[in-house]
């Protein structure tokens, strides 16, 4: 029977309340993120007020740009495939077998999701920075910027396909068996190609990610290994070149526009359900089954914990070398060493507070977009939901930058710490609609009419079973906001102000500074961040419904 | 509590579900509408509570006409066969809902849905939550929640398609019991016949959009009418009028134990199949060289191709049709 055509599955709120739902966050982004996007558009184009291609030629010509710009897509290929490599077979491992542990680990490997890339910076600085603890010192070369991408990345690809790959019915693999297929056959001929999609979508955001790399890259890499993303970094707060910067940001955006389209193609696919599979896969029975847990797990283990582990070692090791609690303490009596400097205890209120208020702004608005994306039309809401993935594709620095260049007007924001928070709020916006929209969609149609049957109004009934049945959703879509406020770095980095300093702000000053008083401190808070962080992947993963889907 | 439809019409994007239809149910009657997936009966029943909206036409209930009124406000309940329980409210809630609704207060409300549950006898559930339920206490706490706030009428949509066969039977005397003993007028929507025969006092087929047949189910066993009618009823064992009595025209429907098989029988036929079936054996007999057949009961397992000698009691045999349809 045709869904659609019913008079209770539209929009519970009639026709200008949906027109109001579509509204707001389109004005909301509309006046944060493409007007900031446009305005760095029309200046890296028309740097002095007119069309002027010399710029343009000198970023395409110059021999160090277009370097920066072949390294930023050759570390992207290469980080992808290598997370491929590794996020695979444990996608596989996760998917098919049942083992101790195996929910603790499937959270576990959200946690460097979620971790600032600040954080992950220093923990690589901790074991294979100048001052590391394996006394090899890798920065400035492109294997640690490849290491911790995959890093970083290793979790999307194991969520991301091992959910879709926990969803096909081992009835279809056991079928080709049983047609003759050789494991290896079956896996190639099977599925590999009903996994295609999952592996292209997941691909693209690793591409992306690796792509527009910002935070990790400006830590550990230098000069010559350097992305797109540092470069706009650089030439805008070091060189003060807006316009190499927003023609930079243009490039970027292209790139990043090619992506998200391809992503977006496959990610619908990935939407079409294949034989629905709910039983909880089997332990590993035969020898080669339980040796192939083993090595996915302690390699997994290996590379998700060594560097963090390495991170909350180091930061008990005091300036004086002795093992202590000396980090922690400086972080609220660090000897102050010039006018600017805020105590890192500060940075922490900053980012408490700008978090909560980020957290609120991002779940307003990504509440209401779910909603509206859920009650549109469909042809409406897939571009209203591209519209909305947007900032997820664009970088933080795009981000940050595009505040700086366009919130003169009306009113001049751009000295205003509430623009922390807002850019905090766009960047977590896209992940609340993730969370909160497939689940707001696929609340039965049925329920709804239910509720009109037994009396109640459409928005009563949104209200006591909709809103009701996606409130964990939102819960999930919270605390991702907050996680992602704690730890933002690349566009906190263009708007923050010298007296109010996040977190991620602070550790980054403290890492610049001399001495190991202040990386002992900065080690010291990256490892506060990664509690907060690591406290808001538990409280993710403990609300999430076990079937419901990943990221 | 009667309800009427006159030319009542529905489309789905191009097809049309439901062509000019008329029906009317009266206060306390039970009524089925019996029809194949497809043939629009969801649709008239979505279509009574309001869920889906029509082309033309008008629904009446009670007297008063109900056509241009929103679902929340028609006084109509709805049964749906996934049962659509709210999966976060617990029983008591779920069934609370329709009285919260209309303002009723809580305590109120625990007192009315503690009765209901005792009415579907699922006293002590309040608290559960549905995923906790077994199939078949879903489907009781479904048709209490729709009775809680006391609908003109009940509608009913497969309510026990989701249950095992086993379970439906007893479901289906429960229900029905329920249904009278709160004196509702309901109506029910099936495909399967033995559970449309023993629900309602009259019935309806339905087919394409269009109720081909509507009366008490005797009324329409002994004359379905239409070859289509017959079978949908069960009526399989048709054969032509004029093999029985010479110059009728149409379709006869024998019942089996009409037909006599002994050595001596009038009519001679081939056996085609033969199967065990409710502790007999049942032939499949072609005749008029294989162009009809008929289905009999037989003392013993019968090979194919050997010949076997019948009667058919011709006053027991039911008139199906003048013609083939």
């Amino acid at each position: 029977m045709d869904r659609n055509r019913t008079l209770i599955a539209r929009s519970p709120f009639g026709r200008f309340g949906t027109a109001a739902i579509v509204a707001v966050p389109t004005l909301f982004l509309g006046y944060f993120f493409v007007y900031p996007v446009v305005a760095i558009t029309a200046r890296g184009l028309t740097p002095e007020g007119v069309f002027t291609p010399s710029v343009f030629i000198d970023v395409v010509s110059s021999a160090s740009l277009q370097g920066v710009a072949a390294f930023t897509l050759w570390q992207a290929v290469l980080s992808t495939l290598l997370t491929l490599l590794m996020g695979l077979p444990a996608a596989w491992v996760f998917a098919r077998f049942s083992f101790p542990g195996r929910r603790l680990l499937r959270a576990a490997t959200l946690v460097p999701f979620v971790l600032p890339t600040l954080v992950v910076g220093t923990a690589f600085l901790t074991l294979v920075g100048p001052k590391g603890v394996s006394g090899v010192d890798l920065t400035g070369t492109l294997s640690i910027i490849l290491i911790a991408h995959v890093f970083y990345n290793y979790a999307i690809v194991v969520r991301g396909v091992g959910a879709y790959w926990e969803r096909i019915d081992p009835a279809l693999e056991d079928a080709a068996r049983s047609l003759g297929a050789s494991r290896w056959r079956t896996f190639t001929t099977v599925t590999l190609p009903l996994l295609r999609p999952a592996i292209a979508s997941t691909s693209a955001l690793v591409f992306l990610f690796s792509f527009t790399s910002f935070g990790v890259v400006l830590l550990l890499g230098d000069i010559s290994h350097s992305t797109i993303e540092v470069e706009i970094w650089r030439q805008t707060t070091a060189y003060l070149r807006l316009d190499i910067a927003s023609t930079l940001a243009v490039l970027q955006l292209i790139g990043v526009g090619a992506i998200l389209a391809m992503y977006g193609h496959y990610q619908r696919r990935t939407a079409i359900q294949i034989a629905h599979n709910t039983k909880p896969p089997p332990r590993p029975t035969t020898a080669s089954d339980r040796l192939a847990v083993g090595v996915v797990l302690s390699g997994t283990a290996l590379l998700l914990g060594l560097p963090l582990i390495v991170l909350v070692g180091r930061s008990f090791i005091d300036p004086d070398s002795s093992i202590g609690l000396a980090n922690y303490a400086n972080l609220l009596s660090l000897p102050n060493q010039s006018a600017a400097f805020v105590q890192p205890s500060e940075a922490i209120l900053n980012s408490l507070g700008f978090a909560v208020v980020a957290t609120a702004v991002a779940v307003l608005i990504g509440v209401l977009a779910s909603a509206a994306l859920s009650y549109s039309r469909r042809r409406v809401a897939r571009s209203f939901d591209l519209f909305v993935m947007l900032p997820l594709g664009t970088s933080a620095v795009t981000i940050g930058f595009g505040f700086l260049v366009a919130l003169g007007w009306p009113i001049d924001l751009r000295t205003s710490l509430v623009l922390i928070p807002i850019a905090h709020a766009l960047v977590a916006i896209p992940f609340v609609v993730r969370t909160a929209s497939p689940s707001m969609g696929s609340v039965q149609h049925h329920l709804r009419e239910a509720a009109a049957t037994l009396g109640a109004r459409p928005t009563v009934a949104w209200w006591t079973i909709d809103l009701r049945l996606v409130a964990r959703s939102i819960l999930v879509g919270a605390a991702f906001a907050f996680a992602i406020s704690m730890g933002e770095f690349g566009a906190t980095s263009f708007i923050t102000r010298p007296d109010s300093p996040t977190i991620p702000i602070a550790i980054f000053r403290l890492l610049g500074r001399p001495g190991s008083s202040p990386f002992g401190a900065a080690v010291a808070m990256s490892v506060l961040l990664m509690g907060i962080t690591g406290i808001a992947v538990f409280v993710i993963d403990s609300l999430r419904a076990p079937q419901a889907g990943d990221l | 509590m009667s309800l009427r439809i006159d030319h009542l019409s529905v489309t789905y994007g191009t097809t049309q579900a439901i062509y000019d239809l008329a029906l009317g149910v009266e206060n306390g009657e039970r009524f089925a509408i019996m029809g194949s997936s497809g043939s629009g009966k969801s649709s008239l029943l979505r279509s009574i509570a309001g869920l889906i909206p029509i082309d033309s036409g008008s629904i009446t209930i009670d007297g008063s006409d109900m056509t241009a009124t929103p679902a929340h406000r028609r006084p109509v309940g709805l049964m749906f066969q996934d049962y659509a329980l709210f999966p976060h409210m617990t029983v008591a809630e779920n069934i609370g809902y329709g009285l919260r609704m209309e303002g009723m207060p809580s305590k109120a409300r625990d007192i009315r849905s503690r009765e209901l549950l005792s009415l579907v006898g699922l006293d002590g559930f309040a608290g559960r939550k549905p995923s906790t339920l077994s199939g078949g206490e879903q489907q009781r706490v479904a048709l209490a929640r729709t009775l809680a706030p006391e609908p003109s009428m009940v509608l009913l949509d497969e309510p026990l398609g989701s249950l095992d066969i086993s379970l439906r039977e007893s479901l289906l005397a429960e229900t029905r019991e329920i249904l009278d003993s709160v004196k509702a007028t309901s109506m029910y929507v099936t495909h399967d016949r033995g559970e449309a025969f023993s629900f309602c006092d009259r019935m309806a087929i339905m087919h394409q959009g269009r109720l081909l047949r509507v009366g008490t189910p005797d009324e329409i066993w002994r004359e379905p009418r239409s070859e289509f009618v017959a079978r949908a009823i069960g009526q399989t064992n048709l054969i032509p009028m004029d093999f029985i009595s010479h110059g009728e025209s149409g379709l006869g429907f024998v019942p089996r134990d009409a037909i006599r098989v002994h050595r001596h029988g009038r009519h001679t036929g081939t056996v085609v199949a033969s199967r065990f079936e409710d502790g007999a054996h049942v032939a499949t007999v072609g005749f008029r060289n294989d162009t009809e057949e008929l289905e009999m009961a037989i003392a013993s397992k019968a090979d194919p191709g050997s010949q076997l000698d019948f009667d058919i009691d011709a006053d027991r045999v039911i008139h199906v049709s003048a013609d083939k349809v």
